[in-house]
């Protein structure tokens, strides 16, 4: 049976080193637990320790300390000084493990000592090549001297990295070791700690080579282990450790204990020092004489990385997202996740296909939502949960926003309609985010260029489409609506918007004809493509509506664009 | 170009510096220490000005002792509802008193500054109103200190907060807060969406939005007020509040998002609107130190009557999880 020393290199107050000590002992009755105290730490908490543990047999304190700090040689150098005061001590044990006070075990140490039982002819401990950093100096750990603390003395070391680059200056590494990097944290054999120590006292220059290695603690008995040829676990060590994007541990704290608990580990750091009912959960648990229901007796495969967390989506309106807020549609569109359907045409059609959508159920039809004067919702409705169609100052606030709470809101596939003259920069955006927005135009009479005259006048207000029909000829109103449209609504975006529409490779939208031009199949396939089963009320409804438009008369709608062609037709029959 | 020197200015080290040397010493010496019970072990202490708030105190004492603040610092501005009597009574309570003007104290914040520098140095301070409860991410199992402990390893120095202004179901004037009531209880509605935000790299982000916006500027969404703040800092001696601790210098304090994401933030609820405000109303109006010629107060004075609550808004609140599920709060690194 496996018999544990833990090496505790610990810095705290004598009562959290001695809540680690406890906890150790409690859990195992044969475990011995040797002690190193950083000498930075207070005399008087040593002191302490000393009285608590002096008449302990299982616990040993190391006298003559090191200095420790945040990668430091001092961890290194204070855990030889442990492990050659066990050696000393000639007390049995068989495997040791380096913990500190963070490290709190989540598995009963009954368990980890079948484990090693079973895996009695491996060491813990990782070893990587320099790929193993993911940052800051790699090589230069070795190849430069770091007499400076990075943690306490930042500027010096920046500057003794950057002096000696600058004078070439270069260590060369001792003969015969090969540079391995790993977690700080091992378990290994006897046998191999006994070798460690041999190594260390033969090799006092190689070990003194290591005072000015840069963190050391990651590296040294990585290396050692690897030049002595033993055998190792692969990719595999007992302590849980996992850091997040800025390279510093994860801390557990009392809402992490169910997860720990089902962890393919025996130790897990950083448990925080507050965690006050996770750290009992676990010691309790650590004493337990068995092992658990799921024990872990042979190496698990793969490594944990990252404690379980909730994926956030960014969404516009999210707080504190960057770029919320700003007046750019194309910027605000990229956090709107939720695809919606527009209608895009004039107001006469577009009112009519909601109609049609909106009886056909399975989606979300709104009316005109960036009208200038109004935001229409559902017809006869001023509300629609919580948002006022009158309040269009607030709208134009953050029009982004209202957009994504009008999404937010929606309970099928959100549709609105938008007029030409709403929202001149979203009409554009609309048929170029397919993602976003499935575009649904409405052409009254056909693709054919020659129809924009219609679909410009049909879109223009009351007042200016009396002041066209007032032109006595025909010919004339065609260009006073052209000439009316380019004032209106902008040269620019007239231009624009009848590229998007007109174009001979337009196939998208539905047209408003006589003849009821069915949706094209391969645009209907690509929206299926891209927005899946959401869309398929939508498209369902697609042939609902070329029905209902193909049995409307554009004559009825815009009679002073027709009553000439009539007169004509008129006048040859 | 006026507009720009003035910029260049307000935005230097020296100018700032020499500022709040002279705001330390003309509101500092306008305070009287009453009682100063800090003890060197003390980190993570609270700074609040407050003017006759007896209603909530106990309230608000009990939330963040809960919460794990070791010790009050309250800058008492001439309270006469027995505020001196209460605070005698309580070991981690230290009080400052003053009767000076509220307003020329860039609303109490120069008072706290001072405060700040001197006894905040190097500790975890939370600067809030007797009305603001912080909430953050995980608050029913870790503490502020575990909060500060991870702002500290991800290198921020302050934690952001959304302002989520909380109120009842009923009109104002009939939501009567008693003293010891548990202002979650009293109104535990806030509005879930409907934040309108503003980057900007040096001022970080200003927010608005809550029933101040959609019911109280409507039609004025540019007068609402800010609902940013950064009421936790790991203070530095030459840190400084600007405005009600809506901004902040050094102004790379301000900025809400890293390379690496949306670091961790929490929220703010404040509970303003209850009976209370009429009283305080009437005196502000009289007195005149509220903010913008008191134009804030004059809307509330407009809407005593008014029930904030708004179907399809507003929610009740229900945990730490909601708000950040809801997108108002993040977790950040701090999984």
């Amino acid at each position: 049976m496996a018999i544990l020393a833990f090496v505790l290199i610990a810095h705290e107050p004598a009562e959290v080193v001695g809540a680690s000590i406890d906890m150790l002992l409690a859990a195992d009755g044969a475990c011995l637990v040797a002690v190193h105290y950083d000498r930075n730490s207070p005399e008087a908490d040593f002191a302490a320790l000393k009285r608590r543990y002096g008449a302990q047999a299982r616990v040993l304190l190391v006298e003559d300390r090191a200095r420790c700090g945040w990668g430091q040689f001092g961890l290194v150098d204070g855990t030889v000084r442990a492990l050659g005061l066990l050696a000393a001590s000639g007390k049995d044990y068989t495997h040791a493990y380096l913990v500190s006070c963070s490290c709190w075990p989540i598995r009963p140490l009954a368990e980890l000592r079948q484990f090693l039982d079973r895996n009695g002819a491996v060491d813990f401990i990782e070893s990587h090549d320099e790929r193993w950093m993911t940052g800051g100096l790699r090589q230069e750990r070795y190849t430069l001297r770091h007499p400076f603390s990075f943690a306490r003395r930042r500027g010096l070391f920046e500057a003794s990295v950057r002096l000696q680059r600058l004078l070439g200056l270069r260590r060369t590494i001792p003969a015969g070791l090969t540079p391995r990097y790993g977690s700080q944290w091992w378990c290994l054999r006897r046998e191999t700690v006994s070798g460690v120590l041999r190594w260390v006292a033969e090799n006092p220059a190689a070990y003194r080579f290591y005072r000015q290695v840069w963190i050391p603690d990651e590296t040294f008995f990585q290396t050692v282990v690897h030049a002595l040829g033993g055998t190792l676990a692969p990719g595999y060590i007992p302590t849980l450790y996992t850091f997040n994007l800025h390279g510093k541990p994860i801390v557990f704290y009392d809402d992490h204990l169910a997860w720990l608990q089902q962890q393919p580990h025996f130790f897990a750091r950083k448990i925080a020092p507050s965690a006050k009912s996770c750290r009992a959960a676990l010691a309790a648990r650590a004493g337990l004489p068995g092992p658990t229901d799921r024990p872990v007796l042979a190496i698990p495969a793969a490594r944990t990385r990252m404690p379980p967390r909730a994926e956030t989506v960014p969404f516009y309106g999210r707080m504190f997202e960057p770029g919320s807020g700003i007046r750019n549609w194309p910027k605000n569109l990229e956090t709107l996740r939720q695809p919606s359907a527009v209608l895009y045409g004039p107001p006469p059609l577009t009112r009519l296909a909601a109609g049609i959508l909106r009886a056909s159920g399975g989606l979300t039809v709104l009316g005109r939502i960036f009208h200038a004067e109004r935001a229409e919702f559902q017809p006869g409705q001023s509300r629609f949960h919580g948002l006022d169609a009158g309040d269009t100052t607030l709208r134009d606030y953050d029009r982004a926003l209202f957009l994504s709470r009008i999404l937010s809101r929606a309970t099928g596939l959100p549709v609105f309609e938008l007029c030409p003259g709403d929202d001149p920069v979203l009409e554009k955006l609309v048929f170029e985010n397919e993602t976003t927005f499935v575009a649904v135009p409405l052409l009254p009479g056909g693709r054919s260029p020659a129809w924009r005259f219609l679909f410009w006048y049909l879109a223009l207000p009351e007042p200016q489409r009396a002041a066209i029909d007032a032109a006595g000829h025909r010919f004339d109103r065609l260009r006073r609506t052209e000439e009316t449209a380019a004032r209106h609504f902008g040269q620019k975006h007239v231009a624009a918007m009848e590229r998007k529409l007109f174009a001979p490779a337009n196939r998208a939208g539905l047209v408003f004809a006589e003849t009821g031009v069915p949706p094209d199949p391969d645009w209907t396939t690509s929206l299926r493509f891209l927005h899946g089963g959401r869309a398929e009320p939508l498209l369902g409804a697609f042939e609902a509506l070329a029905e209902a438009l193909s049995r409307q008369d554009w004559r009825r709608l815009a009679p002073s664009l027709a009553e000439e062609t009539e007169g004509v037709a008129a006048r040859h029959g | 170009m006026a507009r720009k020197l003035k910029h260049r200015l307000v935005s230097s080290r020296a100018y700032n510096f020499v500022l709040s040397r002279w705001q330390n010493l003309r509101f500092g010496s306008q305070l009287r220490c009453v009682q100063n019970r800090l003890r060197k072990e003390d980190t993570c202490i609270l700074f609040s000005c407050i003017r006759n708030e007896m209603h909530r105190i106990d309230a608000f004492h009990r939330y963040y002792r809960a919460l794990g603040v070791d010790h009050f610092v309250f800058v008492d501005n001439g309270s006469t509802d027995g505020f001196a009597e209460w605070s005698a009574g309580k070991k981690d309570v230290s009080v400052w008193h003053t009767d000076k003007g509220y307003k020329k104290a860039g609303f109490g914040v120069h008072w706290c500054n001072a405060l700040l520098r001197k006894h905040g140095t190097g500790k975890l301070c939370l600067t809030v109103d007797p009305d603001e409860f912080l909430v953050y991410p995980h608050m029913e199992s870790r503490t502020l200190k575990d909060l500060g402990q991870h702002l500290k390893e991800i290198g921020r120095p302050c934690l952001h907060v959304l302002m989520l202004d909380a109120y009842s179901d009923r009109p104002i004037e009939e939501t009567v807060m008693a003293p010891g009531d548990d202002p979650f209880g009293l109104c535990p509605y806030f509005d879930r969406d409907g934040y309108v935000q503003r980057s900007n790299y040096m001022s970080g982000t200003f927010v608005q939005g809550g029933p101040r916006l959609r019911a109280f500027n409507r039609d004025t969404p540019k007068e609402a007020p800010a609902l940013n703040k950064m009421p936790l800092v790991w203070w530095q001696k030459h840190y400084r509040y600007q405005s009600s601790a809506h901004l902040m210098w050094p102004w790379s304090l301000n900025r809400t998002s890293a390379k690496t994401g949306i670091p961790v933030s929490g929220a703010l609820f404040h509970f303003k609107f209850v009976s209370s405000l009429r009283e305080k109303v009437e005196e502000e109006m009289a007195r005149r130190q509220h903010y913008g010629g008191s134009r804030e107060y004059k809307r509330y004075k407009e809407n005593i009557r008014t029930t904030l609550y708004l179907e399809g808004v507003s929610v009740p609140y229900e945990g730490t999880d909601q708000l950040v599920a809801l997108g108002l709060m993040h977790v950040g690194e701090w999984v």
